[in-house]
């Protein structure tokens, strides 16, 4: 079967050794932000620059205990597999968020619904310059 | 003079020319058929090469999502600056081929390689500003 080259559902969660099922959604942000100069008799910027990145991500499973179980401040590599939509070998994008730091859990549940638990997480680079969150294909 | 492969690292600048496919698996696979036998990594041994999106559009893709283009800021030697020596491939003039600094034998022996900067880095191995 061939892959269908398109993703949909996630699979292979971890925090370091804390794997993460019942996972709803993942998210990744790239954090990145510009910044603009103006100066003198300016009316638009006459510059804008990429000075700062503050990559970040966050994942949403109704294995709430695991979540939150996770402390603050825990520092980790954070993994997940976006799965080919029809499950052909082959179709994956794998993530790599290297460094990234626990941040926070919330957790809720209503009457009558599935309760989930969100956890955050920043990433910081051991450079400086280095993106850490990366990807590839399997 | 052909390219010495493999090497550590590959940056590839002007990456929007270069992209294949219609959805983001189609150019990721596009981009790693063409940068993993560079790194040696053999694809059906389930060795992949991770690619990291740089600002400024440059990527930056090893066979470790743990590696860095500069020394980590904090590392028992002390170390700083860029950890790879930087080579122009013949074969792309935006793709620039990372070697260690700290291989025990030199890849660039020969005396024939000339040691570059790719022009969305510094010289120190710190990324160029501006968008």
């Amino acid at each position: 079967m061939a892959a269908s080259k398109v993703q949909a559902n996630w699979t292979d969660v971890s925090h370091g050794s804390v794997d993460i099922t019942r996972v709803a959604s993942v998210s990744f942000d790239t954090g990145g932000s510009i910044q603009s100069f103006m100066g003198d008799d300016d009316r638009y910027p006459t510059l804008v620059a990429n000075l700062s990145n503050q990559p970040k991500g966050s994942v949403t499973s109704a294995d709430t205990a695991t979540l939150m179980g996770i402390a603050t401040g825990t520092i980790a590599d954070f993994t997940a597999t976006h799965k080919d939509a029809i499950g052909a070998t082959g179709g994956n994008i794998i993530y790599t968020f290297v460094n990234a730091v626990a941040e926070n859990t919330q957790t809720s549940g209503n009457h009558g619904a599935f309760g989930s638990a969100t956890f955050t997480f920043v990433g910081y680079s051991a450079d400086g310059q280095t993106n850490p969150l990366s990807f590839t294909r399997a | 003079m052909a390219d010495k492969l493999p090497c550590d690292a590959v940056i590839v600048e002007n990456v929007g020319a270069k992209k294949q496919g219609a959805n983001k698996f189609q150019r990721t696979d596009a981009m790693l058929n063409l940068i993993e036998p560079m790194l040696g990594l053999d694809k059906t041994q389930g060795q992949t090469g991770h690619i990291r999106v740089q600002p400024g559009g440059m990527i930056f893709v090893t066979g470790n999502p743990r590696d860095t283009i500069r020394y980590p800021t904090v590392n028992d030697e002390g170390k700083v600056g860029p950890r790879y020596n930087w080579v122009q491939s013949t074969a792309d003039p935006d793709i620039y081929l990372g070697y260690l600094k700290d291989k025990p034998v030199p890849v660039l022996a020969s005396g024939t390689d000339v040691v570059v900067t790719p022009a969305t880095l510094m010289g120190d191995g710190t990324l160029k500003g501006g968008v």
